[in-house]
């Protein structure tokens, strides 16, 4: 199964960032390193905020999830979902056993995942799509540690986002 | 001195060192998960940090522990005004205003 550090992440999405920046031409690309490696008690969760500046609309052209299961556990799940702030509904989700690293590559939930509704490239995409964040109305990432130990591992979230001004 | 929230002339008692002595905490209402549509249930969250992104963006991190049950009790009698410590004031704001 495929696995990354960090510095491999940032690697691959700055080589993507900088090929789609030619495409797009006045569209700004902007990466966002929204890993976390807070302590999150078994039974809690942990949400990730991601706001745009005021003025401006990021939507996510590609990203990178990579957690591993939380040392110890013995049973349970651990899920990551991607929702709107507001709507408080779970837009995207890949939810993974306790001993299973949680892993979204190469556009898709990968390895071992238990259920999602983004198995497909062309699932993700269209997820991607109609999730769009602006100040007032920021997206959010959950992460649920339904185990029976801490996580205590680090969620990385590497995020590769179109930016564009909002209309006046 | 009884200690609660005091909304549209209820009065809901409940014990302020249920919250952990968390620094900032309000409660989050979560009436759509999936999971349990029918069953909303109830958070107690802590800001744990901030990040300033250099697009100027925000990144905001939040651990959400399951409220005491004895609180959860108390606020899942009392929807309405769990819905509004959520928009309007953090539920340690709203305990000194009645205090």
């Amino acid at each position: 199964m495929a696995t990354f550090d960090k510095k491999d992440l940032e690697r691959m999405l700055s080589d993507i960032k900088t090929e789609l920046t030619k495409k797009l031409g006045k569209k700004r690309i902007v990466f966002v390193d929204a890993s976390s490696n807070t302590t999150v008690p078994a039974g809690s969760s942990e949400t990730i905020t991601i706001q745009p500046p005021q003025g401006k609309i990021w939507r996510i052209l590609m990203m990178n999830i990579s957690v591993s299961p939380p040392n110890s556990s013995t049973t349970g799940t651990h899920k990551i979902v991607l929702s709107h702030s507001k709507l408080l509904q779970w837009h995207m989700v890949g939810v993974y056993e306790y001993n299973n690293t949680i892993l979204f590559y190469k556009q898709v939930f990968t390895g071992t995942v238990s259920v999602t509704n983004a198995s497909t490239p062309e699932e993700s995409r269209a997820l991607l799509d109609s999730i769009k964040a602006t100040y007032d109305y920021p997206m959010q990432f959950r992460y649920y540690n339904d185990t029976d130990a801490d996580q205590t591992n680090t969620r990385v979230i590497g995020l590769l986002i179109e930016e564009e001004d909002e209309a006046e | 001195m009884k200690t609660g929230i005091y909304y549209k002339g209820k009065f809901i008692e409940f014990d302020p060192t249920q919250l952990e002595k968390e620094e900032k905490c309000y409660i989050v209402y979560e009436p759509y998960e999936l999971e349990s549509p029918e069953n909303p249930d109830t958070f107690i969250a802590t800001k744990t940090r901030e990040a300033k992104h250099e697009s100027g963006g925000t990144i905001h991190y939040h651990i959400h522990k399951p409220a005491p049950k004895k609180l959860r009790d108390i606020l899942k009698s009392c929807k309405e005004e769990i819905k509004v410590s959520r928009d309007k004031k953090g539920l340690r704001e709203i305990i000194k205003a009645v205090q």
